[in-house]
């Protein structure tokens, strides 16, 4: 799986753009809910969404897997397109026309991926003080200075809470040692 | 900084978001050059978030790849390679058929030279994912060398489990596989709980001759929820503590899990 991915980066590394293809595939959706919610407009989302996997075509030879994750890296791209979008006259426009429920659980257009329902009710179960944190900081692109003021507690608290929500988040999608031994002992006699 | 105070000051967090200050980066950067928990506790970070976002992901209109790819089409870059301008030249003849003769050849020497350019630069490129590639693979083979050590362990006769409780009803938390035979002990992180705060730390412990001894913190991060603990002899029992400091005390402050007597016979 690691060696596909690698073979992956250095296809994005040379800007072969059905590297691009694969990207947005395994990426595409998880993107699109991201910039969705900063950007509060389907339209506004959709170009967003296509300049984010243009910029990482164009950037393709900067990414260095040293220093994170490819999906991290796509993320603040997705992010950081999103939030200059919304500085635009266009959003301002556009932000006025839709509410974020109807954006997201529009009929026939988006839908909660339903192979992650179990995880989603897991989350959903997440204390709402680390939720909000959690979609502020990484999905709405605030600052933590901001969400101190957004939120209305210290800074300081602001950096414990958000060391705390990512411990309650990773216990959520945790790695699951009974079902790693499960599929160890089913591979047969190993010693 | 220590690591254990370095991953729990989150600045690991803020190096993710693309917050941290470029003091910060060549902290955290070099730290992450420097060890290896620090690189899994920033792996772990990156899956959480990803996985996060992928729980909430939207699907794209249809249209959407198909359109990006068309714009990649467009704006592809064209291959420079034989596209070199001759200027036409002068004079007439046989002086001309020679001229042009010339031009014609060094073209092709520069067609030449630049292919060869090409091709050193992409065998260079290969040669380079190779060595990445067997890089991985012999982590790959470690990861599964540490798989097969545990599996190993807990399939052995003669391992004992050893159960630690929080006392009250006696469900267990925690399990322990202890081998004097293998001189091995490795410990199941998958039920143990979190720190009761986000300044707390968990120290495992084991009881020899009716003396603490620390066997070191406990790793809740650590991969494949399996932490692997210096084996002792003659243990009376093992506990758990929790902390106030992220390094340990040399006697627990307060014991939050521990077994029942160790039968050593």
């Amino acid at each position: 799986m690691e060696l596909m991915q690698d073979l992956l980066i250095s296809r994005l590394q040379q800007q072969d753009s059905q590297a691009i293809g694969e990207l947005y595939t395994s990426y595409g959706g998880a993107l699109f809910g991201v910039v969705l919610r900063i950007v509060q407009s389907r339209e506004l989302a959709e170009q967003v969404l296509q300049d984010t996997f243009l910029k990482a075509w164009r950037n393709g030879a900067s990414y260095d897997a040293s220093k994170g994750r490819l999906f991290t890296w796509l993320l603040n791209i997705a992010r950081n397109t999103a939030i200059d979008a919304t500085r635009t006259a266009y959003f301002q426009h556009y932000r006025k026309t839709d509410s974020l429920d109807n954006l997201v659980y529009a009929p026939g257009g988006a839908a909660l991926n339903p192979d992650h329902l179990g995880v989603q009710e897991a989350v959903n179960k997440l204390d709402e003080k680390y939720k909000v944190l959690i979609n502020l900081i990484y999905f709405k692109g605030y600052t933590q200075e901001e969400v101190a003021e957004e939120v209305g507690i210290p800074l300081g608290t602001v950096k414990t809470r958000l060391r705390y929500a990512m411990v309650e988040l990773r216990k959520v999608f945790g790695e699951n040692y009974a079902g790693l031994l499960a599929l160890v002992l089913a591979m047969g006699d190993l010693s | 900084m220590d690591l254990q105070t370095f991953i729990q000051s989150g600045l690991l967090e803020s190096y993710v978001l693309g917050q941290a200050t470029a003091e910060e980066r060549t902290l955290v950067e070099r730290m992450l050059l420097q060890h290896a928990e620090a690189r899994t506790e920033l792996s772990s970070i990156e899956q959480a978030i990803e996985q996060y976002a992928q729980v909430q992901a939207v699907t794209p209109p249809i249209w959407m790849k198909g359109r990006i790819l068309d714009q990649l089409e467009q704006i592809a870059p064209q291959t420079p390679v034989g596209t070199s301008v001759v200027t036409p030249v002068a004079g007439t003849g046989a002086l001309r058929i020679f001229q042009m003769l010339a031009a014609g050849l060094l073209v092709g020497v520069a067609f030449l030279w630049y292919q060869n350019g090409q091709f050193q630069q992409q065998q260079a490129q290969q040669q380079q994912q190779l060595a990445d590639a067997v890089t991985k693979l012999n982590e790959c083979s470690q990861h599964s060398e540490t798989t097969r050590a545990m599996a190993n362990l807990i399939r052995d006769a003669d391992t004992k489990v050893i159960k630690l409780t929080n006392g009250e009803n006696g469900k267990a938390t925690a399990l322990l596989y202890d081998n004097d035979v293998r001189n091995e002990t490795g410990l199941d992180l998958s039920g143990l709980m979190a720190p009761s705060a986000p300044d707390k730390y968990l120290q495992f412990w084991a009881v020899i001759d009716g003396k603490p001894v620390s066997l070191g913190m406990v790793q809740m991060q650590a991969p494949n929820g399996w932490q692997n603990l210096d084996h002792h002899a003659g243990v009376q029992f093992y506990a758990i503590s929790e902390e106030n400091n992220p390094s340990g005390n040399p006697t627990p402050t307060v014991i939050v899990l521990k077994s029942d007597p160790v039968n050593n016979g």
